[in-house]
């Protein structure tokens, strides 16, 4: 019993216990996610140095680059975290309830459901109501996505593989409508259509970070709060449902859940490929036993690869400045590729 | 697959009636788009050329390459996907779907921006490269378990093979943005702006490609149905493979080197024309030929007249009718002939 920590409560009316190497391997992952994010803010188009991004942190002392750092790098590293973040426990989520490691909520069109609400709003209403309220449209276009696919899975002859193909036809769906509104509107270059459909990091401000930060940790507690019904379910349908959980209901909530997290993080950067899909395999390669960690773990991983990628994409190829998304997918499409691969006999 | 027309007689009528639909818009793709022209300009254009009457010219350089290349490619298109189909034994396996499309573009792209070749006559060459390429690629994927090649592997490997093309695609584009101008339209596929001798350069290949299909249409029946009954008749199957895939090959990656990325008339064509005339391939390919040149003429059409005088993007309007299909077909699961997609390609 030397590698868990038992956690009781004086009555035991709580107990749990704790492998220790999950842990210690989730603390890891979070050091990194900070290590990344100060590489991140230190590291540009010119350096600024350690001791002044702490106190322009803290607020300690004025420092020179207070632009550059404040209104440029920070918004654009912590939006970069909660994207990243908010995709990847989205990832986990939808694999987890369709039961198919080639699930992910861009690949099945449900980014690009939530994009093409957005898009529209942007080009057809923001004028009257404001742009603050794009989050909202997206969310919106997510929960109708996953509602068809939802209808469709609801289909006695559908296997979770056909899930994932209709989806796939959504996806292509929702990008031919995407291009079309940008296209025909007269507000949006082509440059632009091109970034939404990519997904970037461009001219987030403070304003849209801290909202997407505090959507993103109210919607995380819920989610953990609930962790034990997504447990339950990873036992199978008929397993789940003896031990007294209503999977229907479960599904819905679950899935609406990984609509409001891709709304959010689609409104903000756009189309960002593959994290969703990538991010749940890693962290389960990590984490085997806890949801709890599981769920903190995938989200700092898919936090790291976005803040890296948005960084690779600033420092690669100056002076240009790439949409992230062209690596996230770069790095993704030879990533699914390997999983059929590894998947080859489970199909 | 039910069919329309049963007779042989009926069959020939039907097809003499689509060539007469096919003249019909080769008209109208002449009279019509952002300024409508009368059939007395044209027959004034025919009779009596002048070299300084407007209305000739854009007749003449403009929309008659448009016609000449839409009749040519979109034929090719759906032949290639004829042939894919048959060879993957999967409804869904059109050129598009199978990264076929993206491998040509892709190897394009890398030849046109880093080598600077601009001359069709060798891009071709590349273009047939990328498809076989891609082709080989997705065939290796999707052959990789004990359980031998299932269709919907084939598909999933066509799917992953796709966005890898896709995402390296956009990451050479990037590096190079001053190369983007002149590869941009292989990326979105167009008709608009092509001039004749591109379609001269590559009009050979997919003319002796089209009719040695149609006449094959015998050996692809015994291919079809199924390769230990094609070996038991006595057919070479690994060399009709060969020649299937060369087929495919030159026509898809020739038409994609002219207009660019195409997507889906290789998937919706020869359903159409299956529910037409039934599963002979003696009556699919030339019911395939006319229906695709039909097909993309009234798609370039509608792409002048739905928003004039802009112009939509040639893929966009393809995706549209296209995409709704494929979910369609992932829906039922394409069931033919007591075939389901999960089950496995005897090889």
């Amino acid at each position: 019993m030397e590698n868990r920590w038992i956690v009781r409560s004086k009555h035991e009316n709580v107990s749990f216990f704790m492998i220790k190497k999950d842990v210690y391997k989730t603390i890891a992952v979070l050091v990194s996610l900070l290590f990344v994010m100060l590489v991140g803010l230190m590291v540009g188009s010119d350096i600024i140095p350690f001791h002044e991004v702490i106190q322009y942190t803290f607020h300690i002392a004025p420092i020179e680059n207070e632009f550059a750092l404040g209104e440029l790098r920070m918004p654009r590293v912590l939006s970069g975290m909660i994207v990243g973040a908010s995709l990847a426990v989205a990832g986990l989520i939808v694999q987890g309830i369709i039961r198919n490691p080639l699930a992910s909520p861009d690949v099945i069109g449900v980014t690009g459901g939530a994009s093409v609400c957005a898009v529209l709003f942007l080009t057809y209403f923001s004028d009257a109501l404001g742009v603050q309220w794009t989050p909202i449209f997206a969310v919106i276009g997510a929960i109708m996505t996953f509602f068809i696919i939802y209808l469709f899975s609801l289909h006695p002859s559908i296997t979770a593989n056909r899930i994932v193909l209709i989806g796939i036809g959504l996806a292509t769906l929702a990008n031919a409508v995407v291009m079309y509104i940008l296209v025909t509107s007269a507000s949006f270059s082509s440059e632009q259509a091109y970034l939404w459909l990519t997904g970037s990091l461009y001219g987030v401000n403070w304003l849209q970070t801290i909202s997407i930060l505090v959507s993103f940790v109210v919607l995380f507690f819920i989610i953990m709060w609930l962790k034990r019904k997504f447990e339950l379910y990873s036992y199978g349908d008929s397993v789940a449902e003896q031990l007294g959980l209503n999977l229907r209901r479960f599904r819905i909530i679950f899935l609406f859940f990984s609509a409001l997290l891709c709304g959010l993080s689609v409104s903000i950067a756009g189309g960002i490929g593959f994290i969703g899909l990538l991010t749940p395999h890693i962290s389960r390669r990590i984490v085997h036993h806890h949801t709890s960690l599981l769920f903190i773990t995938t989200a700092g991983i898919g936090a790291i690869l976005v803040v890296l990628a948005d960084w690779i994409a600033r420092i690669a190829f100056q002076p240009l400045d790439i949409p992230v998304g062209v690596f996230t997918s770069g790095i993704g499409a030879p990533f699914f590729i390997y999983l059929l691969i590894k998947n080859r006999n489970s199909f | 697959m039910v069919q329309l027309v049963k007779q042989n007689k009926g069959k020939i009528f039907g097809l003499f009636f689509l060539i007469v639909l096919l003249f019909v818009c080769m008209l109208s793709s002449l009279l019509f788009g952002s300024t409508h022209y009368t059939l007395a300009d044209i027959y004034s254009m025919i009779t009596s050329f002048n070299a300084n009457d407007l209305t000739h010219i854009i007749i003449w350089k403009e929309r008659f390459p448009r016609m000449v290349i839409a009749v040519a490619t979109g034929a090719s298109l759906a032949v290639a996907g004829v042939i894919s189909q048959l060879l993957t034994r999967n409804p869904l396996g059109s050129p598009s779907v199978l990264g076929i499309n993206s491998g040509s573009i892709f190897f394009i792209v890398v030849f046109v921006v880093l080598f600077k070749v601009s001359d069709l006559n060798i891009i071709v060459y590349f273009a047939f490269l990328g498809a076989l390429v891609a082709a080989i690629l997705v065939y290796l994927l999707g052959s990789l378990s004990y359980s031998g090649t299932t269709s919907l592997k084939i598909i999933l490997a066509g799917i992953a093979v796709n966005a890898m093309f896709v995402s390296f695609t956009q990451i050479i584009l990037l590096m190079n943005q001053k190369g983007m101008n002149d590869v941009l339209f292989w990326m979105a596929g167009t008709i608009s702006g092509r001039t004749l001798d591109m379609i001269i350069a590559v009009l050979p290949f997919l003319f002796i490609s089209l009719i040695s299909t149609c006449f094959l249409g015998r050996s692809m029946n015994v291919y079809a149905s199924g390769e230990s009954i094609a070996k038991g008749l006595g057919q070479n199957v690994m060399l009709m493979k060969l020649t299937l895939l060369v087929l495919m090959v030159v026509l898809a990656g020739g038409s994609l080197a002219v207009i660019g990325n195409i997507a889906f008339v290789g998937l919706i064509i020869p359903h159409l024309a299956k529910s037409l005339v039934g599963n002979s391939y003696v009556w699919l390919t030339p019911y395939s030929t006319v229906l695709g040149s039909i097909f993309l003429l009234a798609a370039d059409i509608s792409t002048r007249l739905i928003n004039p005088p802009a112009e939509i993007p040639l893929g966009v309007i393809t995706a549209f009718i296209g995409a709704p299909f494929f979910i369609y077909i992932a829906f039922k699961g394409g069931r033919e002939r007591g075939k389901s997609m999960d089950r496995s390609i005897e090889t």
